[in-house]
Formats: structure tokens, sequence, C-alpha cells
């Protein structure tokens, strides 16, 4: 859905081993714009933990005589609702559900892909089947897939979550998949293969933290997808329900009075935005951190001769 | 190898995917809670009706049999019965492709159009101011949410500054030709176009940025050609593959926003109709239009495969 | 590399150029094919709430696929819908000439219009009567539709037996006197009792036939593209001259979001909406829309779950009626454009007191009446909602605001949202364990819409006493309402009904809505009327 999906640089090898991380931590510090997307972010994080202490008025809470009100009405800074409650209060709680169904399905999708695509990269056989799993899975748009899976499942926010990690690991498997492979070929892997290290130790003790570098980025990338992933389900009807706050839904809302009270569906909108901007300034400079040549690699999300996918 | 044996090969290859597929619409009817046949048929259907369906579709039999029966009908073009409409889903699904494609074409057009103007404008004055405007730009287009997007445009040149029309594919009071198909189409593909030209742009750009830095434009720039020569002589020739790569790549994104801007722009294609299925929780049509819009999909990369191959000299 | 780059660039203009031809032959094809030219100075674009069910009239649901039907299919008698939302409407005859009753009210002998036929030029006759009848009732018939039992109980439920007394005489004989029957047959939404051409059930075969709808009305079918529009057309040989249509076309469209409605109808692509938001009435106003409005025999009706551990207790539903602040949700949420609704009756129906109240509003004593429940902290519970079709507009809101009033006596309740369609699909079924209460609009002009909501008659799986309120009283009275001898002795008899409903608090109304229309300025003769539907031959653009 968004320009980060697409341009995935798997972590490339690189002279000092076991130190990517180190690069990480290094390249958003040292990148002004990363800072400041990294500091929208924690102060969101931290609007979300506070929300009750902070908000004005309870999320649902109304003044049916001040119904659909602009921003600036006395003691409501962003306007009300349809039902006369306080925008900036249910934006305020609205943050946590939004922050939660864009991080929580990157999470439990790199959760699954990890040992995924180790695991694959390690057995060639079965690397070949779990990819063209994958493969299949990428026939489907992101969006489609997890409206599809969201639609059959039934509306709700447990399965909205689950739409949107099977959807996800396709993605997430890839990278891994393709750094894991890259891994495989170093001579720290052939030495340990020689001193008779079991497979699984080699895999998850001593290949899984350089992977697990390629993924994090990666997610990185991803997480501002997701939140306009999800915020579109909710759009849809098919996540939160009424009358919890959430942005998606709020924007979706506000859509019937935008004529009237366009500030309904304007607020959280720009918000999912900023929120957006923020993840994908944030996983731009992490991805270019791993990779100091700030190429872009193109990653084909299909199946073609010869193409294994990553690189 | 032949533009010919490249696009077999190619088709050879889709043709799992395109079964996995299938595999895939089939299971997902398994997550629907409750009854399969009630699912199928709607909670009015008569007790004949379900038992009749029941032994169509071989509930009692081994999944795999069930696939089969199902993937045989859909052969013949048969994937079940409206739950709304009681109509056979491929004839209400089969008016509304060509609309959406429609949109689609429209959307593309933007996403080329803008991403090339912007990779040429923004490439050769890498970190220079209209550079950074280019690459904010497309941070923010990339932020968009669709949905939104298409909310903010229909307000303002829809409504506010009444420059579109704002409803619908044509005018139904006064229906015109292409005109009127095309001026209604442009703040939905706009919209639909948004993350996608960010993302062609980007990824362009940045190609584009590598080929400028050869050793050969170097050459060239040393011989005294202008910018301008070089830009569009040796740059552009040699960004095109990516560039019609990530354009290709686009059409399935392009049909996840579509299905959001056709609800806000009210545009009678599948997404409108995928949005109606869900309300109404009618699974043949929610399954048809996932498999329609996979199947282009697929056949899409295809086709743009198949073009990247033709324009990209060192691969023939 | 010269060479090659010459040839390179060739190509790739070829292609640019054949793919520009390709889209424009792409765009020229479907464009052509999507845009059909006609006459446009006398076609009017309706935008109704949603989109439309099965054109087969004993087949169809909802009252949006009935303002359709019953232009294009007719029955025995009509009502005349053209005074205006104020007059109550006069029964006229139309497929029947005259008709007599028997003295024990028993027995209808239609005494049919001669020279009618239907748009396939089949002649209308007692034949063809005896045909539809045989369609909706008997479960022996070759032709007969399935579902037409299970939704017209409340047109056939006391019907007797019907014949053929001659080519245009046709009679039919109730079980007991029905004061409504002739009302009821001019009535429709679920199923409607109209005459469709018996050659066309026959050659396009009983499921076939409701994408062919032909009957006799002064409105012919002419084609429907699903979730896109309904086209109908002047019928020129209808037989009564002065109900020819004015419009030469009309176009509906079910647009079910009311944002997408409004804008279609500002932006001059549809000419007339029904029921914008009441809070965008100011707005297009401003925008030189007109705003039609008059009284609707629609009120918001509430089911309670009996069987739900927390509200088979009569205490709690009562506590729940008390809870409902009405005035506040007519005068901020609905804008004035309803008025508080309690009980049963609904406003513009038999038996209806405006004085009546089944319960006052009274957080104080709902909380005490929850305490003496056993419920002293209030209880969790759902409420199964429709988006709503015809008519209804913003129900989401209005459970928010009830969830709300709820919330503040100590009744947690969820919010389930669901389309028109699947929410009666699950009606049928019953309420769903877990869900306390839902609620959609309802109410009709006859009570033949309680005979499908409260008696047992109307339990799961019929529709819709969903509630499953088992109190075999109710069927009695209703019976003896409709066999009254007269209007005085109807309405007792469905005050009676009221209140024994009230005492047990099976099911209590919220607020009545008006019916709202927003017309754009070139259009004229749009007549409202005090039902569900209107008489849409004498609206035009000249």
């Amino acid at each position: 859905m968004s320009a980060v999906s697409e341009t995935i640089a798997p972590a490339k090898p690189m002279p000092q081993r076991r130190t990517n991380l180190y690069f990480v931590w290094c390249g958003v510090i040292g990148d002004p714009v990363a800072r400041v997307a990294a500091g929208i972010i924690f102060l969101l994080v931290l609007m979300a933990i506070l929300a009750p202490w902070i908000a004005p008025f309870p999320p649902n809470e109304a003044d049916p005589a001040l119904r659909l009100m602009p921003p600036g009405t006395e003691g409501h800074l962003l306007g009300l609702d349809n039902q006369g409650r306080d925008i900036l209060s249910r934006l305020i709680h609205g943050s946590r559900l939004t922050l939660i169904s864009g991080i929580l399905p990157v999470v439990l999708g790199a959760a699954i892909s990890i040992p995924l695509g180790l695991i694959g990269a390690w057995y060639p056989r079965l690397g070949e089947v779990i990819m063209r799993v994958m493969d299949v899975l990428f026939a489907f748009p992101m969006a489609l897939l997890a409206i599809m899976l969201a639609a059959l499942m039934g509306p709700g926010l447990v399965n909205m979550m689950i739409a949107l990690v099977i959807t996800l690991v396709p993605y997430n498997t890839r990278v891994v998949y393709a750094a894991a492979r890259q891994e495989r070929e170093l001579a720290y892997v052939e030495a340990s293969r020689a001193m008779a290290t079991s497979d699984l130790k080699i895999l998850f003790v001593e290949m899984l933290p350089n992977v697990v570098a390629a993924s994090v980025v990666y997610s990185c990338t991803i997480v501002g997808a997701v939140v306009i992933t999800a915020a579109g389900l909710s759009f849809l009807g098919l996540g939160v329900q009424p009358p919890i706050a959430e942005w998606g839904i709020m924007t979706s809302e506000g859509r019937s009075f935008v004529f009237v009270a366009p500030h309904i569906a304007a607020i959280p909108g720009l918000a999912i935005t900023l929120l957006v901007m923020a993840f994908n300034l944030l996983g731009d400079s992490l991805r270019d951190s791993l990779d100091p040549k700030t190429r872009l690699t193109l990653v084909k999300h299909r199946p073609g001769p010869g193409g294994d996918g990553g690189s | 190898m032949s533009i010919l044996s490249f696009a077999g090969t190619r088709l050879v290859y889709a043709i799992p995917v395109l079964v996995g597929v299938t595999v895939i619409v089939f299971m997902a009817l398994q997550l629907v809670p409750g009854d399969i046949a009630l699912t199928l048929l709607g909670r009015m259907a008569t007790q004949d009706q379900l038992v009749a369906l029941r032994q169509e579709l071989g509930l009692d039999r081994p999944l795999i049999v069930q696939y089969l029966t199902w993937l045989a009908g859909l052969l013949k073009g048969d994937i079940g019965n409206s739950i709304s409409q009681q109509l056979p889903v491929t004839k209400i699904l089969i008016p509304k492709i060509g609309n959406s494609l429609i949109l689609m074409a429209g959307s593309l057009f933007f996403v080329l159009v803008f991403g090339f103007i912007l990779s040429v404008l923004s490439a050769p004055r890498f970190r220079q101011l209209t550079d950074k405007l280019v690459v904010g730009l497309t941070l923010v287009l990339a932020s968009l949410p669709v949905f939104w997007l298409g909310i903010v445009l229909l307000y303002f040149f829809g409504f506010k500054w009444k420059l579109f029309p704002i409803s619908g594919m044509y005018n139904m009071v006064n229906p015109g030709g292409l005109g009127q198909l095309l001026h209604h189409m442009v703040l939905p593909a706009i919209a639909t176009a948004a993350s996608s030209i960010a993302v062609v742009t980007r990824v362009t750009r940045s190609r584009m940025i590598d080929v400028l830095g050869q050793p050969y434009i170097l050459a060239a720039r040393a011989r005294g050609l202008s910018r301008r020569k070089i830009v569009l002589r040796h740059a552009v020739r040699n960004t095109l593959p990516t560039f019609a790569n990530i354009g290709g790549l686009q059409i399935g994104y392009l049909f996840g926003s579509v299905i959001f801007t056709e609800i806000i722009f009210n545009w009678p294609g599948i997404g409108l109709l995928l949005f109606d299925a869900i309300l109404q929780r009618d699974v043949p049509v929610i399954q048809g239009c996932v498999l329609i819009v996979a199947l282009v999909f697929v056949l899409g990369n295809l086709i743009s495969d198949v073009i990247v191959h033709a324009l990209d000299p060192k691969q023939r | 590399m010269e060479m090659r780059s010459t040839a390179h660039r060739m190509t790739s203009r070829r292609r640019a150029g054949f793919a520009a031809a390709a889209a424009t032959a792409l765009a020229l094809v479907l464009g052509g094919t999507t845009a059909p030219v006609f006459a446009a100075d006398n076609t009017i674009v309706f935008a109704v709430e949603s989109d439309f069910s099965r054109l087969d009239p004993h087949a169809s649901r909802t009252w949006n696929t009935f303002k359709v039907l019953r232009h294009v299919f007719e029955t025995f008698v009509e009502e005349d819908l053209t005074k205006g939302p104020d007059v109550e409407p006069e029964l006229v005859p139309a497929l029947a000439e005259s008709w007599d009753i028997s003295e024990d009210g028993k027995s209808y002998t239609f005494h049919l219009r001669k020279d009618v036929k239907f748009h396939d030029g089949t002649p209308w006759n007692a034949e063809a009567a005896k045909f539809n009848l045989d369609r909706m009732t008997n479960k022996d018939f070759e032709f007969h539709q399935k579902l037409s039992p299970g939704l017209m109980g409340w047109m056939w439920q006391d019907l007797d037996n019907y014949e053929v007394v001659d080519e245009y005489t046709f009679r039919i004989n109730l079980k007991q006197p029905n004061a409504e029957f002739l009302r009821r047959l001019t009535s429709g939404g679920s199923g409607a009792p109209r005459m469709i051409s018996p050659t066309a059930v026959k050659t396009y075969g009983n499921d076939e036939i409701e994408q062919h709808p032909v009957g006799t009305g002064p409105f012919k079918f002419v084609e429907r593209v699903v979730g896109e529009k309904l086209v109908i057309a002047r019928n020129d040989d209808y037989w009564d001259p002065a109900r020819r249509p004015k419009a030469d076309q009309i176009v509906l469209r079910g647009i079910a979001e009311v944002a997408t409605r409004e804008l279609a109808l500002v932006g001059g692509e549809v000419d007339i909406i029904g029921t914008p938001s009441p809070d965008s009435l100011d707005f297009l106003k401003a925008q030189g829309i007109e705003i039609v409005s008059g009284n609707s025999p629609m009120f918001y009706l509430m089911w309670i779950n009996m069987k739900d551990p927390h509200f088979k207790d009569v205490r709690v539903r009562k506590a729940m009626c008390m809870a409902i602040n009405r005035d506040d949700l007519a005068k901020y949420q609905r804008k004035g454009l309803a008025t508080p609704a309690y009980g049963v009756l609904s406003p513009h129906g038999p038996g209806y007191d405006p004085a009546y109240k089944d319960c006052e509003y009274d957080p104080e004593g709902a909380k005490k009446l929850l305490a003496e429940a056993g419920y002293p902290d209030g209880f969790e519970t759902r409420m199964d909602w429709t988006f709503g079709a015809g008519a209804d507009v913003n129900t989401k809101g209005d459970a928010e605001w009830l969830q709300r009033d709820f919330e503040k006596v100590g009744i947690r309740a969820s919010i389930e949202m669901f389309d028109n369609n699947t929410f009666w699909d699950m009606m049928s079924n019953g309420m769903r364990e877990g869900t306390g209460l839902t609620s959609a609009s309802w109410g009709d002009s006859t009570f033949a819409w309680l005979d499908q909501v409260v008696p047992t008659t109307a339990l799961p799986p019929n529709c819709c006493n969903s509630g499953y309120y088992d109190n075999p009283k109710i069927d009695q009275l209703l019976a003896e309402a409709r066999g009254a001898a007269s209007k005085e002795a109807m309405d007792a008899k469905l005050h009676e009904v009221r209140d024994v409903i009230a005492d047990d608090m099976a099911f209590t109304s919220y607020y009545t809505a008006s019916a709202v229309y927003a017309v754009r300025p070139d259009v004229k003769g749009f007549v409202l009327s005090p039902r569900h539907w209107f008489d849409l031959t004498t609206i035009s653009k000249q």
C-alpha cells in the first residue's frame, strides 16, 4: 500500500560481522530526520499510554447539544463529532488501538516469519516449498487479502489482527529467507558446521541475531503501510466496532458529515498521515543505515524463472 | 531468449500460482463460522435448496474432493449465486471488472506520468532543492491513507471548487461519451494513484541516480554534452527497465486502493461490489471479487515482466 | 551502439503508441456500453437508500423494492397516493372495476377490468388472477414461489379458498373477516400481492422471472444493472390515461451511503434522493435543493430477547425502557425531524394515541428496578443493529446514543452492525444468544406488520417475533382486531394488544421519523404520501 512495502533492502554482508544492530542504532542517532520521526512516535506512544490522564474527556462522553461543532468550540479544541463527543479526547484514546493494530501484527508476523525464513534457508527443499506457498500469497494485493480474510471471519478487532498477520507473513519471510541464505554461505557458518554444531544451534543461536536485523528493519519500513491497512479495514467496518475510538473508524464515521462538519473526518485522517509518515521516515533511515550506498534494491514480489526472492 | 518464449515460460510459471490462488480462496471459506451451505445460500434458503447444495458441494466428502468439484465449477464460470441478488456471481461480476479496469488504467496513467516526470526532475538535481522537494512529496504521498485522500479531494475539488464530478462514472441524467467518463475519472484516479506515484518515483529516482554516476555518463559529461542531453539520451533509456518493472508492480497495489476510492466516489466497479458484499456477508460475491482481482494481478505482473524484458537491452 | 539505440527507441515508441491506442479503445468500448443514450430531458434519476431486492413481487422484500414494484405490477385495488402526506389515501379500483363483500365479511367478489393487458400482451382475466393466487399460496402448484408463504403470511393468513367465477369475475373466500383485507392488498414490502404475467412466468421460469418483471402497471421494466441502477419507462398503453406517467423514464439507484447520496444530488448526478441526513438539511437548502418532508408511519421498534438471562426478568426490560431519553434523542440526534415514540402502535396506523406512554424517562427509577432485579452494578449485553434500508439514516448514531443512555443505568452494551438483508435473515432465526436488544424501523398504515412481529405464529423460524415473545393471548386479540366490525372496535382490540405487550414489556419503541426527500428544483410533481411508498406517475421535469 505504500512505498515502504516495495523497496526492501535485505541485509548485505558487511565487513564487520555482528554489528548490524549497532549500525542501525548509529544510523538513527546520526540522522536528524530519523530523530524527529522517532520523537513523534515516542510522543504518540506516550500519549497512548497516558490517554486516560491527559484526555480532557472520556472517549464516549457526549454533549448532544454541541454535536458537529467545529474546532475551537469552547472547551473542545478540535471540535465535536456527530455524537457530540470531544474529538481531541477520542483522538488521544484512539491512538491506542491505532498503534496496536499497526505494530502488533508486524511483530507477530515477524515472529512467524523469522523461524520460517531461517528453516527455509537451511533446508533448501523445504525452503523451496515454503517460498512457493509465499508466492501464491503474493498473488493477492496486500489490502485485498486482509479484506477477504477479515470479511470471511467476521468483523472485530481480533479477526482483523489475524488477517493482518497472515497477510504480512509472506513479505517478512521473503526478507528473512534472502538474508539467511546469504548468511549461510559465510565463513562462520561453515566453521560451525565443520565443528559439528547442531543445525538448530547454528540457526537460532549463531545466524538468528544477524538475520533479525534485516527483519527488524523491514518491519519498521512496513509499519506505516500496516497502520493504513488496519485503519482501512476499520473504515470498511471490518475492524473495531462502535463506539470504540480508533482513527480509521473515526475517519469513516466523519465521511457521512463531510459537508456539514468536515473536521470530523479531516482530523483523524491527518493524524493517521502523521503517524504513518513518522514510521516511514524512521523505516527509511533504518534501511539506509544498513545499506551505506543508499541503494534501493528492488524486491520482486512474485515468482520467476530462477527468481529466488530477495535482491 | 525471444519475447515469445520468455512470455511462454512466465505463463507456465504463473499456472501453479493461479492454482494456489484458487486453493486459498476455496480454503478461506472454511474460515466462515457456521454452516457452509447456509453461508452460501443465505438464511432465506429453503430446506430443499440447502439439501441440494450440500449434495452438490459434497460437504461430507474429503476437502480435496470438494475443492476439485468447486474448481470444475470455476472453470465453467460457475462460482455460485449471490445471496443478496440471487444471480450467478459471474453475471454480477463481469460488468464491474471493466469499470474497475478503466479506473485502474486511469490511475496507472497518472502513476507512470507523474512517476516519470518527478524522477527526471529530481535525479539529475540530486540533493538540490528540487530533489529534496520531490523526496518530501513522495514521503507525503506514501503516507496518505487512500480513503482519507479520496475524501479530501472530493471535498475540495468536487464540492468546494466544483471542478470535477463527485459520484459515479457518468451522468445518469445526461449520459455523455468518453469526455464525461474521463472527467468523472480524474479525482478517483488521482486518489488511487497517490501512493503508487511515490513508490515509482522513489525507485526510478534512485536507479537514475545510480545510472548518472556510471563512468560512461561521466565520460559523456567530460565530452561536454549538456545535462539535458545526458539525462534524456542516456539516463532515461537505462532507467526505463526499472521504471517499467516498478510501474507494472503497481497494478496490484492500485487494486488495493481502488476498493476504497470506488466506495468514496461511488464508482460502480469491483471495489464497490466487494464493499456491498462485505456488508451483506455475501460470501460467494466476496470470493468472486477476490479471485478476479488476484487473476488480474498475476496476469498484470506477467505482462509487465514481458514488457520489462523487451525494454531491457541487457536481457536480449 | 548507435544503431541499437535507435532501434530501441523505435520499439519503445511504437509500444507506447500501441498502449495508448489500446487504452482509448478499451475506454470507448466500455464507456459506450455503460452509458446508453436516451432522452435526457424527461428522465428522472431517483436515488433511494438501498439497492433493490428481487423484482418478483411474490418473493421480494423491502419497501424500497416495493416503491418500484407498485408501478410495474398492480392488484385488484389501489390506494390513491396523489393527495399528499396529510390525507388518508382513498381506496380506488385498479385491476378490479368494482367488488362486492358478503354480509359476513368473509367473501370478496372482484369484477375485473376488461381490456387490460400485461406488458407482454397477455390478457388480464380471472385465470391470470388464479395463476397468481396459486403462485403465492398453493404449495402444489407447478409455478409456486416457495419464498412467498414465509414472506406473505400477513396477507393470506385468513385465506380459505379462491375461485374463477367467470372470465372477468374472481372470488376470494376468507376463514374469518378481515377489516383490513383490501388495504393490505395495496401494501407490500415483505412480498406484494400483485399480479404478474402468467405467460412471462411460464416463459422465463420461476426463478428467472425476477429478471424479466412483466406486470400491468403504468411503468414498464427496462433494465437492471445490479448495484447500479434499475430503469423503468412509461407504459404508453396504460389502461388509465389519467395516470399515465408524466416522465419518460425513471432511473432508480440504490445508494446506501447517505453522504454519497447527498453528494450525487448536489453534483447534479441525481434528481431526487430519499432520506438525507437531518444534519445536512440546512446545507442542502443553501445549495438550492428543495426539502420535502411529511408524515410517515415508520417508527423505531425495539425487540427484547426474552430468552436472555438478564432480559427475561420483566423488571430489567422495564428499566431498559425507562433508561431511554426519547425527547433528547428526537431533539438533538434527529434535529427535531422526529417525535418520541412509545409502545407498539405506530403513528398514522390504526389505534394510535399520541398521548400514550408505556414508560417514563426515569434513569434513577431504572437503576432501582435493576437493583431490585439483582443487578445493582448492572450487566453486560449486546445490541445487534442494522444500517437499515428505506428511510433509515445514521442508525449507528442512534445505537451509540442508546448505548450511552443504557450505560447511565448500568446496562453496558456492545454494538454489532449488520446490513439490512443480513439483519432480517438473522431476525428470522431469532435473536442470537448473548444479544439482549435489537431494533429496526417498522410500523405501517395497517396493522399487518403487527401480525408479522408480535404473535406466536411469528416466532422463529418464522419472521419476525425474534425476541421469543410467546403469548397466545396476543394471537387471539389480533384475530379479533382483524375481525372487528367497526373501526372503533378494531382500535379497542389493538389498545388491548398494546397494553398487554406494555405490561410484559416485550417490545417498546423510541422515535418516529418524518419522511424526508431532497429534490432538485427542476423536478416537478413529486408528492409524498403517508405510506412508506408513493406514486411516481406525477413526477416530471416539464
